[in-house]
């Protein structure tokens, strides 16, 4: 793996993010649908822009970076070849 | 009590000791007639959602992946009492193990994709501010525009999942694909992965993004097979 490491500052809210689309909007439904949102807020939207965002995030970045994460949650890779490449 | 369901098993195990699921409530395994499942006991039948609570309930199936692929459950499935778990899963009996088979040995992988955003076309602004039939085409104009957008992010978001999956071959066992939708620039594949081939996923995918510039990719897991669970709810 090449490139330096993903911003550990947006590690958690990115690894959370993940986990929250498998959770909550998939796997085995025996009740019928679930509320999936706190005080109005659709969880299951918040996580997938906060995907795209940190996606755009990596595409705009004039040298590329691709890293990976070995995190409690689950190991994430985001990859993405340099500008130069 | 009412009984908090986390994933079904191939057969009834029990879950390692001290392992806590929703509100630290303990986890332990249910006897479905051959079937296994793990469970918590909660005061009600309603848990709302939050951050925590998911990571949760993952933990609990993360812990039943170590050994064999659950089929997980997805959030805030209540049971009034076990006696419901079982005639609930005993009348899914045959789909579950259909399930259990095919997800047996392996686990998802996730990859993101960022789908370019097409390229737009230049609004008509000799009609900006027009009234009647000038108005009205301007509409119909916007919407085709819009639909005509859609469109191309389909069919876009279609030749990266084509790309990627010709990429790891059949590293994989299944896919499912949740294409861009309208509004969205981002595309989900996923995969049914050996546990054994995890490692040549990981690299088939590095060596794509090498060859591929205009690639812009997250790949996550190992997941239980979260979206290889279709059919088999209400």
């Amino acid at each position: 793996m090449t490139g330096a490491p993903l911003d550990p500052a947006d590690d958690d809210a990115l690894v959370l993010s993940d986990l929250l689309s498998h959770v909550l909007d998939k796997g085995v439904v025996i009740t019928g649908d679930v509320i999936i949102s706190i005080a109005g807020i659709d969880l299951i939207s918040v996580s997938l822009s906060v995907l795209i965002s940190a996606l755009e995030t990596l595409e705009r970045r004039s040298v590329g970076v691709s890293g990976r994460l070995s995190h409690p949650l689950g190991d994430l890779s985001l990859l993405h070849p340099p500008r130069d490449a | 009590m009412a009984i908090y369901l986390y994933c079904i098993l191939r057969a009834t195990r029990e879950p390692p000791l001290n392992l806590l699921g929703i509100d630290g409530t303990p986890v332990r395994g249910v006897d479905l007639d051959g079937l296994g499942a793990w469970v918590s006991e909660m005061a009600s039948m309603t848990v709302v959602p939050s951050p925590e609570r998911a990571k949760e309930h993952d933990r609990v199936v993360r812990a039943a992946l170590e050994d064999e692929t659950p089929l997980p459950a997805r959030f805030g499935q209540v049971v009034a009492s076990e006696d419901e778990l079982r005639a609930i899963l005993s009348e899914r009996r045959s789909i579950l193990e259909s399930a259990l088979d095919r997800v047996a040995g392996a686990v998802e992988m996730t990859v993101r994709m960022l789908v370019p955003a097409p390229r737009r076309a230049p609004l008509d602004t000799s009609v900006a501010g027009a009234t009647g039939a000038a108005s009205g085409r301007r509409y119909l104009e916007r919407v085709a525009a819009v639909q005509r957008e859609e469109r191309n992010l389909l069919a876009t978001a279609g030749i990266l999942r084509d790309r990627v999956a010709s990429a790891v071959g059949d590293l994989v066992r299944a896919q499912s694909f949740a294409g861009a939708v309208a509004g969205s620039s981002l595309a989900t594949l996923s995969h049914l992965v050996p546990r054994e081939r995890i490692e040549a996923y990981r690299r088939a995918l590095q060596t794509l993004r090498e060859q591929d510039p205009a690639l812009t990719i997250m790949v996550s897991g190992p997941w239980a097979p979260y979206s290889f669970t279709e059919g088999i709810g209400t």
